[in-house]
């Protein structure tokens, strides 16, 4: 439900095992109360279409009857699909939404994917489709149409905190605020974007950890990666690539993954270390842009 | 169903309810070998889009027409049918023009009637949204046309497809429940029901926009909650008692959304059923339902729109046992205290000997739901909107006017909840016409 202050409405939602939190700042609040459910409906679409849990998920079904022949697949599964493939290619597989139940990275040779005749099979007995985050920047980037459509202008969009999408000012024409929380820079402005931060923490025993390529001298404590992005999903798939190769290997790909996203990639910061002592790096996709 | 009751598996019903899931699936595996069956969708807005995207996930079923008369939703259509159909803005000219054998009415309610008739006409064989029309007179013509052309037929009532719903009613006619004397159900939200308007408050467009996006508001269009919430939900009440209400009392108001709209945001009502005595099952179930005379079974329901608590969900009662369901998720719970039925004691009822064991003690609880105990779980997979345009799209391929929700159910269903709008505008009890 939402709350109406007269300065906006506020509306948290839960999906995608996600709090979505909603502030449209505005004066019709009967409008933009009207755009905050719709929003909703559009995000319990994209989980009906994206979730692997959900037994009534287009997306479930595949993962459970595509392994004896090919599905039809919906147009938007079609889409959603093209776009992970092409991520999976761009990242060098650092991208990966086919897994198996363990929630190794598998790869697409066991997929074939026909976005033609927008059919699907799954050759690999173990193997299935796990969007995880992309779920929530695909849900954050439906929802952005939604407020294009309703003339929204200006919007915070959330999902759970690490996935934000930015719309307009915040009051009165000024910026947006963003603040990295475990980083001590200084906030940074934003009218329109989407951010996301993948993180993960290697405790004492960090040899297991077979997710990350990269290997920080001082690598344990916190591994985090956030990128700032024109869409949402974009944003998570460059931070789940961007923890999983570390700065130096997304620096010499940058120019590339630039000229494949469509030049939507904006900045990529990279923080790691102990809380004690937090390093970073930050990486302006523009500046490296020839 | 007995086997793994015994086992004693709390999920004992998945896989019997799986299996009516993998039925649809396998029924269609074999119709996808034929020639699609070539569809229409008139009204591409929310439910319409709905549909053809599920439609787009079925194997022999082919999009051929869309029509909406307002621009922005028929784009979207075609945006999910994703074959580029042809487009029209007038459903007439749709039928004329592509000659569909089949054609989904997805439009606002007052329209269902016309264009299913229209449809009719044509030969097609039509799903409509539900509730299948605006008032009982246009529903029992739709009714009267379809039985006149033998025509394929379905409403829109998915629970009917849902496999949790399914199993619910395989329990129910088992007799797991016993006699069924009262239902007890809700749909509770904690939001306007208001669609957004493309334009701002002044534009010219505003106020036709407004009526037209938000029709489900306005007597003329709607029958507001009952039509659009109690469907579905009452459904089940006709289905599981398998007979309609005798008579609905009520009282409705709009009492916290009051910007402008018509129709009630908070109902309330009573149904009142007479019910055949269900034929006794034999076998383990056997001696399970009441004296066997006909007797009244009530029917509570309430919808609201400034509390989410209770959701929807439709709760059974039984005399020996209670199901509370939704469309993901079923609860089955004996009743306690009750003599446990055959099925519950492996066919052994012992009750001419006295078993001396070294005892248990029970912890206390101050738990006000203990006298509940723990519930079997009925799970199943599936999307019962796509489940049911499978059964839909079969019974066209094999001209079957038996669907899953026919036209008599759809009047009956119309019947059912439009007695009440007239019990709630009238503040008297409302007979309805069996
Ligand atoms: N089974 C379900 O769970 C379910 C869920 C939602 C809606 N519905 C039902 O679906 C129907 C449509 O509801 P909705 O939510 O999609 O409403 P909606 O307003 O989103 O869509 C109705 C569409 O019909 C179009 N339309 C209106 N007049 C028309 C005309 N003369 N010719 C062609 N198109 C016309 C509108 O432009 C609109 O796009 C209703 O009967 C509703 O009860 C069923």
């Amino acid at each position: 439900m939402a709350t109406l202050s007269s300065s906006g409405v506020h509306q948290t939602h839960l999906a995608m095992a996600t709090e979505f939190d909603i502030w449209l700042p505005g004066d019709d609040l009967e409008h933009l109360d009207a755009v905050a459910t719709r929003i909703c409906e559009e995000i319990d679409r994209a989980e009906r279409l994206l979730s692997r849990f959900d037994p009534a998920s287009e997306t479930y079904r595949i993962n459970q009857q595509a392994r004896e022949r090919p599905l039809a697949l919906s147009v938007e599964l079609t889409g959603a699909l093209r776009e992970c493939r092409a991520a999976y290619r761009w990242t060098e597989g650092a991208f990966d939404v086919v897994t198996n139940p363990a929630g190794d990275r598998l790869g697409w040779d066991s997929i074939e994917f026909d976005d033609v005749a927008r059919t699907v099979a799954i050759r690999a007995p173990s193997a299935m489709f796990d969007f995880g985050a992309y779920g929530k920047g695909y849900a954050l980037d439906r929802a952005a149409e939604i407020l294009a459509q309703y003339s929204v202008t200006n919007a915070r969009l959330g999902g759970g905190g690490s996935s934000w999408l930015l719309r307009g000012s915040a009051a009165r024409g000024s910026p947006w605020q963003v603040k990295i929380d475990s980083w001590d820079g200084a906030p940074f402005e934003l009218f329109n974007g989407a951010l996301s931060t993948s993180a993960t923490f290697r405790g004492d025993v960090i040899d297991a950890d077979t997710r990350t390529r990269w290997n920080p001298a001082d690598a344990r404590g916190h591994l985090q990666c956030t990128v700032s992005a024109q869409s949402a999903a974009l944003a998570e798939i460059a931070s789940t690539a961007g923890l999983v190769l570390g700065p130096a290997a997304v620096a010499g790909r940058m120019s590339a993954w630039q000229e494949q996203s469509g030049k939507r990639i904006k900045h990529a910061l990279w923080l790691w270390g102990e809380p004690s002592q937090i390093h970073s790096l930050i990486f302006h996709a523009r500046s490296q842009v020839p | 169903m007995s086997q793994p009751i015994k086992s004693g598996r709390r999920t004992f019903l998945k896989s019997a309810a799986a299996l009516s899931a993998i039925a649809a699936q396998a029924q269609l595996v074999a119709a996808g070998e034929k020639e699609p069956v070539r569809i229409a969708v008139v009204g591409t807005g929310a439910r319409g889009c709905d549909l053809i995207r599920a439609l787009t996930t079925i194997d022999g079923a082919e999009i051929v027409g869309l029509c909406d008369d307002y621009p922005p939703h028929l784009e979207q259509g075609v945006k999910f049918a994703g074959n580029n159909p042809r487009k029209f803005a007038n459903y007439e000219e749709l039928l004329d023009r592509v000659q569909p054998q089949a054609v989904i009415v997805a439009t606002p309610l007052y329209l269902h009637s016309k264009m299913c008739l229209a449809a009719l006409d044509a030969g097609c064989a039509v799903f409509c949204e539900k509730t299948m029309c605006h008032s009982v007179e246009e529903a029992r013509q739709v009714a009267a046309r379809v039985a006149e052309k033998k025509a394929v037929f379905q409403v829109g009532l998915q629970r009917r497809a849902n496999a949790i719903y399914r199993q619910g009613l395989a329990m129910v006619q088992a007799g797991m429940l016993g006699q069924i004397t009262t239902i007890k159900a809700q749909w509770h939200r904690h939001n306007s029901w208001r669609r957004p308007v493309p334009v701002p408050r002044g534009h010219e467009d505003y106020a036709r926009l407004e009526r037209r996006l938000n029709w489900r508001l306005y007597w003329d269009y709607s029958q507001g909650l009952m039509a659009e919430l109690a469907s579905h939900q009452l459904d089940i009440a006709n289905w599981y008692l398998q007979t309609t209400p005798r008579r609905v009392l009520g009282a409705a108001g709009i009492d916290y959304w009051r910007d402008g709209r018509e129709v009630y945001d908070n109902v309330f009502c009573i149904y009142e059923y007479e019910v055949a005595p269900q034929v006794a099952p034999t076998g383990i179930n056997a001696a399970v339902t009441g004296d066997g005379k006909p007797y009244t079974a009530r029917v509570t329901y309430s919808s609201i729109q400034s509390n989410q608590y209770e959701g929807a969900s439709e709760l059974i009662f039984g005399t020996r046992g209670t199901l509370f369901l939704t469309q993901k998720k079923g609860l089955f719970y004996r009743e306690a205290g009750v003599d446990d039925p055959l099925w519950a004691t492996d066919g052994r009822v012992a009750k001419d000997a006295a078993l001396l064991t070294a005892g248990k003690t029970l912890k206390m609880t101050n738990d006000p739901w203990a006298h509940r105990g723990s519930p079997f779980e009925i799970d199943a997979e599936g999307d019962d909107t796509r489940d049911e345009l499978v059964e839909f799209l079969n019974c066209v391929r094999t001209c079957d006017a038996q669907t899953i929700c026919d036209a008599t159910t759809g009047l009956r269903n119309a019947q059912t909840v439009l007695a009440a709008n007239a019990a709630f505008k009238s503040g008297e009890a409302v007979l309805i016409d069996g």
